[in-house]
């Protein structure tokens, strides 16, 4: 019992993390109704910069999101205005297109600077474990953890309480209604993918405490937001928070009491069973 | 009656009937020599990964396949066929399957090489050596999955030690060190990254437990992309294991460091077996002091203190800045084997020392017990049986120890001495 209830705690920490890595998935899907490929590349990216960054400047890796998050926003802007703004008139099949070349091209390009190997630092400052009566929590999942819900929280309350945040709602739900009151759709559109964009770096950096970087994983994470995305619907941050979890549980679940192969037969059997049942996932807005 | 003229005609159509023969009989008689008329050089092949994630492990092969046959040609080329020089092409196989098999195809109908070297990747040579078989060409794997040479494969031959004798040996040298420390051991987790080369190792390592009455109190195949390993760690303490043996690679190594030793549920020994995860430099390095104690079993020993060795790995370091991994060293042994059944070939066969038929049976004749090959192999000896697997192959096993993965097994041939139990352990 005291493993299972270990193991729950770990699949929730785990579930945190992954919610914050689709968040920004969720935003750009949300306001632009476009499919990011992409985004689990981004993910990936930001994990390099943040090796990068800690291996060249020595500072912690869990402080590199400070640089990485502008940095990641303005290459998302400049990826709008170089890339999606063109094809947001066009058929989806080419926002699909430009979205999976630039998945392939980011994975391409990390393999040719950073090669095949495998990339980790070791964080001084979120290191070690807190023991808890009979439970051992490592301190790499509980603090990432921890901050992934500030960061979902924060993101809530700009997305609600701020003018852009606002902006970016109304283009979501209504385009024209949105330009009538004066929202630049375009601007909106470009802050959106630079939010979306900048907040893979706040989940790389704390990924990287306990992680490795190589250039194969960030198909791995944008498999993992779609199927969470798909779980919580369009229009819930605490839905995403809520998935995030149900997927992190059951990977954990199932590594600790069957088969560590078997967790992506559950994860996706579970997002099967709720497109099935419930289309537009388990938060989302009709 | 027959006139003098014609009778002369006759002698001379005669003549020239018999000079003509002679000419043709001097001619057949010359044609074997002609067959046998040495090439200016041998072509040999090597089949890597040159790009794409199992670059990793092909650019030191080519490096070292590229320094060996500098060495076979400084030393005079293959001296029984009058010092042919050996020279290689290169063929870059991708990252996947097909691409490996299009890579061989390629190699093979443009170089005509005798012999091919690679590719490391199990199921990238399984698939080179369909080509191989088909095409006669000799190839010299440095695969370790079991299963390579069960298929009956007629030119394939591998000097390095097969996957489950990592597994074995990963299991023997724990039981050594705590036979030496006079410490129990008497549970055993095992575990394994789900590839065929993983299930390979963990096969050895099962039967090495069951001849030694280990109970395995834990056992797991892994795919290598787990984002989080707490719950088999907290399983394995859980299970209550003295001692882990795991077919670890690059991605997996350092979740798994970092986790044991941040959740401190570390067992009395934590053994690689195979795959060089735990004590390769970049997982060094990306884990700092994390990484020390940890060991893995090698098929190439970098320690080995022979004239051969060193001048391979001088000449490594001076190159790539590295010292030789086990992709570099399995690729230059390797080569020089194939040098040494060139050279038998050579004496056995000078007719036609070239045809695969007769270069197979040299490489199933061969019994090296000293030269370059034996001097940068793990053992001693090299010798093939009929699957194409070397009888004597034996891997050794390396430790981080003060950052460095050091020779700890065979004590014989260690470099420092070995670290057991960990001092870190917690249970």
């Amino acid at each position: 019992m005291e493993l299972i209830i270990q193991g729950i705690f770990n699949g929730i920490f785990m579930g945190c993390i992954y919610a914050l890595i689709t968040l920004g998935l969720s935003i750009i899907f949300g306001v632009m109704n476009i499919v990011n490929f992409a985004h689990g590349s981004f993910v990936m990216l930001s994990m390099y910069f943040s090796y990068w960054i800690s291996t060249i400047w020595g500072i912690d890796v869990s402080l590199t999101p400070v640089i990485t998050f502008p940095l990641l926003f303005i290459i998302g802007i400049i990826v709008y205005y170089t890339m999606i703004d063109r094809t947001l008139r066009g058929h989806f099949t080419i926002q699909l297109a430009v979205t999976v070349g630039l998945m392939t091209f980011i994975n391409a390009t990390t393999l040719l600077i950073w090669k095949a190997r495998p990339r980790a630092v070791v964080s001084k400052l979120i290191i070690g474990a807190v023991q808890i009566g009979d439970y051992t929590f490592a301190l790499s999942r509980f603090i990432p953890a921890i901050l992934s819900i500030l960061f979902i929280s924060i993101t809530t309350l700009f997305l609600n309480k701020t003018w852009p945040g606002r902006t970016m709602q109304a283009t979501s739900d209504d385009l024209d209604a949105a330009a009538i009151v004066g929202v630049d759709s375009r601007k909106t559109y470009a802050l959106a993918f630079g939010l979306g964009t900048s907040l893979t770096a706040l989940a790389g950096g704390l990924l990287m405490t306990f992680q490795q970087v190589e250039p194969t994983m960030g198909i791995r994470f944008g498999l993992l937001c779609m199927t969470i995305l798909a779980l919580a619907g369009l229009g819930s941050t605490a839905g995403i928070l809520i998935s995030g979890i149900i997927v992190g549980l059951s990977e954990s679940l199932i590594i600790l009491t069957w088969d560590p192969r078997a967790r992506s037969i559950i994860v996706y059997a579970i997002f099967i069973l709720v497109i099935w049942l419930r289309p537009r996932g388990l938060f989302g807005r009709k | 009656m027959i006139s003098k003229k014609s009778c002369s005609l006759f002698f001379n159509k005669v003549q020239i009937v018999i000079l003509i023969s002679l000419m043709i009989f001097i001619l057949a008689a010359k044609l074997p020599i002609f067959a046998q008329e040495k090439p200016g050089k041998i072509v040999v092949g090597g089949l890597h990964a040159l790009t794409g994630p199992f670059a990793v492990y092909g650019e030191p092969a080519r490096t070292s396949m590229e320094i060996a046959i500098e060495h076979v040609n400084e030393s005079g080329g293959i001296q029984s066929l009058g010092g042919i020089p050996l020279e290689l092409v290169f063929e870059d196989v991708g990252e996947d399957v097909m691409t490996s098999r299009l890579a061989a195809e390629s190699l093979i109908n443009k170089h005509k090489p005798v012999a091919v070297l690679g590719s490391m990747v199990s199921r990238f040579s399984t698939a080179i050596s369909e080509i191989t078989d088909r095409e006669k060409v000799i190839y010299v794997s440095d695969a370790l999955v079991d299963s390579l040479t069960e298929m009956g494969r007629q030119y394939l031959f591998r000097p390095g030690p097969k996957a489950s004798i990592h597994g074995e040996v990963a299991v023997e040298y724990v039981l050594d060190m705590a036979n030496k420390r006079g410490i129990p051991v008497e549970n055993i987790a095992i575990l394994n990254e789900d590839s065929s080369f993983g299930r390979s190792v963990a096969i050895g390592a099962v039967r090495a437990s069951l001849n030694n009455n280990l109970t395995t109190v834990y056992q797991k195949e892994y795919p290598y992309d787990l984002n989080d390993v707490s719950p088999i760690v907290e399983g394995i303490r859980a299970s209550k294991a003295d001692f882990l043996v795991q077919a670890v690679y690059y991605m997996d190594g350092i979740l798994f460091a970092k986790t044991f030793k941040e959740l401190k549920m570390i067992p009395k020994f934590i053994a690689g077996m195979g795959a060089s995860g735990y004590f390769d430099p970049d997982t060094i390095e990306a884990l700092g002091e994390s990484a020390e104690y940890f060991t893995n079993t090698i098929s190439y020993n970098p320690a080995k203190d022979t004239p051969q060795n060193h001048k391979f790995v001088n000449d490594y370091l001076s190159r790539t800045g590295g010292m030789p991994n086990e992709a570099a060293g399995m690729s230059y042994y390797g080569l020089w084997t194939l040098k040494e059944a060139l050279e038998l070939s050579g004496n056995l066969f000078p007719e036609d020392p070239l045809n695969p038929d007769n270069l197979r049976n040299a490489f199933l004749q061969l019994d090296l017990t000293s030269g370059p090959a034996v001097d940068t192999f793990p053992v001693n000896h090299i010798s093939f049986n009929a699957t194409g697997d070397n009888i004597y192959a034996e891997a050794i096993v390396m430790q981080v120890i003060d950052g460095e993965p050091r020779v700890v097994w065979p004590f014989e041939d260690a470099e420092v001495e070995f670290v057991f139990p960990r001092p870190d352990t917690t249970y």
